[in-house]
């Protein structure tokens, strides 16, 4: 049943964004309307089916069956979790502390938790990737990046 | 007028800063092909920033060498890690490392290299004689007719796409509601913004792909753990093949190039169907069927020259029609859309200039990848050796930078992170992501085309079935609809059955 719970919870989420441009195009001029709404009712219509496709993938066979946690045992999903909230928080920081900051911080972090390299070669990579980011963003593509705290070492 | 325009990209192409574009990408999409989990397709959305500072024609050029470069790339990893660097090269696994194990990767490699060369060289000879004809007929079309076509597009990707149609219909859906965010283009009135005054000019295209195509990815390549890889650790024998080894591989390379062609052609589908079809052929037609999976040539022959193919084939209706044929010549689309290039039949008209220079640099490419696989190819064997965990860091990275690249705008890295996420589930979940793509890029046209054509017709529907072209191709669509439909597999297995029976 985790099979079709999962395209429920899916199909539950693109018909909510479908119910959002439908009802919001109602309030539109019609030729303003017209297209998105036609769009929203093909996601419900899809949305429904994929839902009884699943059901119909678990009664088949087909679909992933419950209980069958092998594929899961592989993927690590606390890993993921964590790697998903620390890009965030990355994101979150990059106005607050600049980009040059934020980024060799990421990577050093990200190495140290993934285990991919140790603490040494994780500082020389970062620094590395944040040269090679800086000549070829700053320096060619001539990119205002933020560089929150370091603002004032890169003021002309 | 054909002629003038083919000269015109000619001698475009010839220029010293051209040339050097498409050398760095054939050389960068080999890199990236090389290291097995990076996709052609992430690499030229990750590059689509850069390219914003170059002309048009120079960008672009670039953006589609990497898609070659990266096809031949796919089978250093695959030859000599037993992982395929790219999907497309997933078929050469079976031959290629059994073949490299007797201790022939140069060969393995040589093979490989020859066929991608052939296979390029094939679908840019049909790419440049098609896409010229396709075009100058296309370009005849009105509104409805486009409409006509773009709906078709989108069926059709969305019922190829790997798995479920009814998941592929519906990620286009997505693709298509989404594409309806921004400034109404016919009454002018923000739709669907949020308030947000960032979204105004709609959901920016190249932030979307990113998102889609390499947030994904960079999760993917953390959430297993790494096992430890059989590897081949060098490449002791020659990468060059004597003709006397290439010439019975020739009609292997011919026919797993059309094949490559002819996939490319389909909207939808790309390099991972086309290498598995012409593996299967090369088998079938082959004497030796035992040697296929020990390490035969014809086994690595056949994918590679498919695949190759496959660039030249899905850039026909992206050129012409403006209906991406795969993922990567979507995101290359996208690479146009920075521009301020719109998709569509003026593409070979009113941009000629720009994509007739892409044309020769599909040509240019193949021979950039031949002398630089024959130079490089060696050096490509540390590339395999990075890790799965580095590249992911460093994937967030660019991504980030990327995306604020395209328009200085934080809310656009957040809007990019935001796709990521949604492009993970659907992952997970095994929803195609390109049809969400494709519709993005043909939404505006769809809507437009629709608008035009009620408004021409007076609001009647009929001026969509009136019109031949049209209505040809909307059977077409339904065709591909009914298609994809469980009662249409359901009829199509009971007719077998019968005639089994019979």
């Amino acid at each position: 049943m985790e099979h079709v719970l999962k395209h429920s919870l899916f199909a539950a989420f693109t018909v909510t964004i479908g119910a959002y441009f439908y009802f919001k195009g109602s309030t539109m001029p019609s030729s303003a309307a017209l297209f998105p709404q036609i769009v929203a009712g093909l996601i419900f219509l899809l949305s429904g089916a994929m839902v009884l496709q699943s059901v119909r993938d678990v009664k088949n066979g087909t679909g992933e069956p419950a209980g069958d946690t092998s594929a899961r045992q592989k993927v690590h999903v606390p890993r993921v979790i964590l790697f998903t909230l620390s890009i965030a928080v990355y994101i979150y920081l990059i106005p607050r502390i600049g980009y040059f900051i934020a980024t060799p911080l990421f990577m050093v972090v990200s190495y140290l938790y993934l285990k991919a390299a140790g603490f040494v070669r994780a500082i020389l990579i970062s620094l590395g990737f944040s040269v090679f980011i800086y000549f070829l963003f700053v320096w060619f593509l001539k990119l205002p990046i933020p560089m929150g705290l370091l603002e004032r070492f890169f003021e002309v | 007028m054909i002629v003038d325009n083919i000269l015109l990209g000619l001698s475009s192409v010839f220029t010293g800063y051209n040339m050097l574009a498409v050398a760095a990408g054939t050389g960068l999409g080999l890199v990236v092909g090389a290291m097995p989990g990076l996709s052609a397709t992430m690499a030229i959305a990750l590059l689509v920033p850069v390219t914003f500072v170059m002309r048009p024609e120079t960008g672009i050029s670039m953006l589609a060498s990497i898609y070659m470069g990266a096809m031949y790339g796919g089978s250093i990893a695959a030859i000599l890690v037993r992982t395929p660097g790219t999907p497309a090269a997933a078929a050469t696994i079976l031959d290629g490392y059994p073949m490299a194990q007797r201790g022939e990767a140069g060969r393995a490699l040589g093979i490989s290299l020859t066929a991608s060369f052939v296979g390029g060289l094939i679908s840019t000879l049909f790419l440049l004689t098609i896409a010229p004809v396709l075009g100058g007929i296309a370009v005849m079309f009105g509104p409805v007719e486009l409409f006509a076509v773009a709906v078709l597009g989108m069926t059709i990707i969305g019922s190829l796409s790997q798995g479920s149609p009814i998941k592929g219909l519906l990620a286009g859906a997505m693709g298509l509601l989404f594409s309806t965010v921004g400034m109404d283009s016919i009454t002018g009135i923000p739709r669907f913004t949020l308030g947000n005054i960032n979204l105004f000019s709609g959901i920016p295209f190249t932030v979307a792909l990113i998102g889609l195509f390499s947030i994904p990815q960079a999760i993917r390549l953390i959430e297993r753990d790494e096992g430890a890889v059989e590897r081949i650790s060098s490449i002791k024998d020659r990468i060059m093949l004597p003709w006397k080894e290439i010439r019975p591989l020739i009609p292997t390379f011919i026919r797993s190039g059309l094949i490559g062609v002819f996939t490319g052609i389909i909207p939808g589908t790309g390099g991972d169907t086309a290498c598995w079809f012409a593996y299967n052929e090369a088998k079938r037609f082959s004497d030796d069927k035992e040697s296929f999976g020990k390490g035969s040539p014809y086994g690595i022959a056949a994918p590679e020259a498919a695949n190759n193919a496959v660039v030249g084939g899905a850039l026909i209706p992206t050129i012409s029609l403006g209906i991406p044929g795969s993922s990567s010549t979507a995101v290359l689309l996208g690479g146009l859309m920075i521009h301020g290039i719109m998709p569509g039949p003026t593409l070979m008209t009113e941009y000629a200039g720009v994509t007739y220079t892409l044309l020769w640099a599909i040509l240019l490419s193949n021979f950039f990848m031949l002398a630089e696989g024959i130079a490089f190819t060696k050096a490509c064997i540390f590339v395999t050796r990075i890790s799965n965990r580095v590249l992911s860091v460093a994937i967030v990275v660019l991504c980030v930078i990327g995306s604020f690249a395209i328009n200085n705008n934080l809310f656009e890295v957040g809007l990019m992170f935001a796709f990521g996420i949604l492009g993970y589930f659907m992952d997970k979940l095994k929803i195609p992501v390109p049809p969400l793509v494709v519709g993005l890029i043909l939404g505006r046209m769809l809507d437009v085309t629709l608008h035009q054509s009620l408004l021409m017709s007076q609001g009647s529907w009929m001026i969509f079935l009136k019109n031949p072209i049209s209505a040809v191709l909307l059977a077409l669509a339904l065709f591909s609809l009914i298609q994809s439909t469980p009662a249409y597999s359901h009829w199509k297995a009971s007719r077998k059955k019968a005639r089994e029976k019979n």
